[in-house]
């Protein structure tokens, strides 16, 4: 797995998990931020669970080699 | 005629020639050694030494010749006045019906005058750099096919035989004389006999490797063949290295001193021949044990890789399942506070000129304003307050 993308994953998380906090942060809801961070957050996590099975294909691979050896 | 048997048929008459000739076939048959001491001697132009022994206590002479080969051979330089073994049988000369002593050998008597002889053929050997470490070869490791020369009868065969070890080796003896100064002859027979088999490489490749010139222990005058200068010339010329293995008390035989490799047992010269061989068998035992302890530790190594990979495997799954599980609650946490959401239960969202409005106090009568549902959205004008 190229170093780059682990980044990239690692930071869509990050990010995600950063807008929960903002949600738990707010007394008083801003509907209009708040449906910007809703569509904000949909998109990581379509592209984190698209990577996810990225990942989960190529260990499935590496496992399958390994045990073939 | 010892017995009083006549030599030929009663009424035969011979002539000379023919009686002279029928007493040396007898003559040729009464092989003897005798001592006596040099008195006359005369170095013919042909090699041949003519001599005269007399008896040391009683009267008694005898004329002797030495052929030029023997003389070669004996290695001693006869002078008169010295006390000598001669081994021969008697002769008579057709010419001159003249008696004389045919000697085959020749031994020096007494232990000094032997000892003189030894130190003085080493003392020229030695100036001559026979005896040079620098000459010597090496024997080379793992050799195989061995000449050896001993007498067959003795232990010492068996004792060199049983001592070689268990490598192999192809052994090639020649059976010879090894006591005393006759042993010389036999001795340079059977070097020169295992020359051809040094260099007959041919089709059969019987070709020896080392040769080795084994006895028993003796004294000076038993191992007088062993100082024999022919003899250690030869050693000293043999095309491969020479071993000897021979048993002395004091002085080291010059053969010994002039082989490639001296041992002074012949069970040491057998050892000599084994040691590369028992050295690279202890090599390959502990080799073994090694790659035993090499493959253990491959087993070890393999086996803490396999735990290893297994934790790593383990790991990834978590890490890929706990991924999983943040994005699925991220999800749902999401739905729950998607103001769209509360559109669907029959909220909605009004806006002037783009912006929320959160209280009535922000609009007056006359205001058009736009109204978000959950499916759509719709203009509206401001009638009452």
């Amino acid at each position: 797995m190229p170093k780059k993308e682990t980044k990239s994953f690692k930071h869509h998380l990050e990010e995600i998990a950063a807008i929960l906090e903002w949600f738990d942060s707010q007394e008083e809801l801003d509907v209009e931020q708040a449906l910007d961070k809703v569509k904000q957050a949909g998109e990581l996590i379509k592209l984190s669970k698209a990577r996810l099975v990225e990942v989960e294909n190529e260990f499935k691979e590496i496992k399958t080699k390994i045990e073939q050896e | 005629m010892t017995n009083g048997t006549p030599l030929g048929a009663e009424d035969k008459v011979f002539t000379i020639a023919e009686y002279i000739e029928l007493l040396n076939v007898f003559f040729k048959a009464q092989s003897a050694r005798i001592v006596g001491e040099i008195s006359e001697l005369k170095r013919a132009a042909s090699g041949h030494v003519y001599f005269s022994v007399k008896d040391k206590e009683n009267p008694g002479s005898l004329d002797a010749i030495m052929w030029a080969r023997n003389y070669q051979l004996c290695g001693i330089a006869l002078e008169v006045g010295m006390e000598v073994i001669l081994n021969g049988h008697p002769n008579v000369y057709p010419n001159n019906g003249r008696l004389s002593f045919v000697a085959d050998t020749v031994e020096l008597v007494g232990e000094g005058a032997l000892k003189k002889a030894y130190d003085d053929l080493r003392k020229k050997l030695e100036a001559e750099g026979v005896f040079a470490a620098e000459r010597k070869r090496t024997l080379p490791d793992y050799v195989t096919r061995i000449g050896v020369i001993t007498s067959m009868k003795g232990a010492v065969i068996h004792d060199f035989e049983n001592n070689l070890g268990k490598f192999g080796f192809k052994v090639n003896v020649i059976d010879s004389r090894v006591e005393g100064a006759q042993a010389a002859a036999p001795l340079l027979a059977a070097m020169r006999a295992m020359r051809e088999i040094v260099e007959d490489t041919g089709s059969r490749g019987t070709g020896i490797e080392a040769l080795v010139i084994i006895r028993g222990g003796g004294s000076l005058e038993s191992l007088q063949a062993f100082n024999n200068e022919a003899l250690v010339r030869e050693v000293i010329d043999f095309p491969v290295p020479v071993i000897a293995g021979i048993g002395h008390d004091q002085d080291v035989p010059l053969m010994a001193l002039a082989a490639d490799c001296m041992t002074s047992t012949p069970t040491a010269a057998a050892h000599l021949l084994s040691r590369s061989w028992e050295e690279a068998r202890v090599k390959l035992q502990q080799f073994t044990g090694i790659l035993v302890r090499v493959e253990q530790e491959i087993k070890r190594i393999r086996a803490d890789l396999g735990m290893a990979l297994a934790s790593v495997l383990d790991h990834t799954i978590w890490q890929i399942e706990s991924a999983k599980e943040r994005l699925l609650s991220a999800e749902k946490f999401l739905k729950l506070n998607d103001p769209r959401r509360q559109l669907k239960l029959g909220y909605s969202i009004t806006r002037q000129h783009g912006k929320i409005l959160r209280s009535s106090k922000e609009i007056e009568i006359g205001d058009v304003l736009s109204v978000e549902f959950s499916d759509g959205a719709i203009a509206t004008k401001v009638e009452k307050i």
